[in-house]
């Protein structure tokens, strides 16, 4: 049985990407995850207050669960003799999996949000009591400010990565 | 002739290789860039050797000595290729 495009086929997760271009790819999947982070973060700060869900209860505090990943796992596979593709097998080095960073998934903070004393609100409980999201202002403030100079610094990686491959082709 | 000015053992090989590493290098840095913010290192940097807390300063002035080395390098290829049109050039 042939295996067919060792190198060029389209790996399960995410598009092919060419070597040359692996540190863009690297960098833009830094972007989208710390943009991700904002999103999140915005969404968290917009539903500070809101005591009802359609799950039922208070809204839960979302966190962006993130991984670091692997590029194109199938590298690894051996090219059997005779295989019409164009490049010869190669010794996969460590550089060749480096594959970024991915969000496997926004999760649910499960901390007990706080409860207030307030009998007029209409989701008081029978002590008058409501509870609320376990968002705290202070802390997604923080975050945020992370994620965007985290999303600074992948910015100029990108940058440095362009301004490389345009002296590359200058040669 | 040509050998002695482009081939394996001359100084425009080094300067490939340079740049081959210089763009690994800067791989290294997007992907340590990319995951500064997982509360998790486990997994894939453990299996490449250890997962350190990724410090962005650093790699910022990694990422440019990088840039001046790989800019450094380009230039001195252009030379050495300008070298070989002009040793193949009539007159």
């Amino acid at each position: 049985m042939r295996i067919v495009g060792s190198w060029f086929s389209r790996a399960a997760a995410g598009p092919i990407v060419r070597p040359l271009f692996r540190g863009l790819a690297i960098a833009a999947s830094g972007l989208t995850a710390q943009r991700q982070r904002i999103e999140v973060t915005a969404q968290n700060l917009a539903n500070a207050e809101t005591t009802r869900t359609e799950e039922g209860g208070p809204y839960r505090r979302k966190v962006v669960a993130l991984a670091p990943k692997v590029s194109m796992p199938e590298l690894t596979r051996p090219v059997l003799p005779g295989d019409p593709w164009i490049l010869p097998p190669r010794v996969v080095e460590p550089v060749d999996l480096l594959g970024g960073v991915e969000v496997q998934g926004i999760e649910e903070d499960a901390t007990p949000g706080e409860l207030v004393y307030d009998p007029g609100h209409p989701d008081a409980d029978e002590n008058g009591y409501v509870l609320y999201p376990n968002v705290r202002q202070s802390e997604e403030m923080v975050t945020l400010m992370e994620a965007r100079r985290a999303y600074e610094a992948n910015a100029t990686v990108f940058e440095a990565v362009k301004s490389m491959l345009r002296r590359a082709a200058q040669i | 002739m040509l050998r002695g000015l482009i081939g394996p053992s001359t100084v425009v090989a080094r300067l490939k290789e340079g740049l081959d590493l210089s763009s690994a290098s800067v791989k290294w840095i997007a992907h340590r860039v990319a995951n500064a913010t997982n509360a998790t290192g486990a997994g894939f940097d453990a299996a490449l050797g250890g997962a350190a807390p990724v410090d962005v300063e650093a790699e910022m002035v990694a990422l440019a000595d990088e840039q001046l080395r790989y800019d450094a390098a380009t230039r001195l290829l252009e030379k050495a290729y300008a070298q070989v049109r002009a040793s193949v050039r009539e007159r």
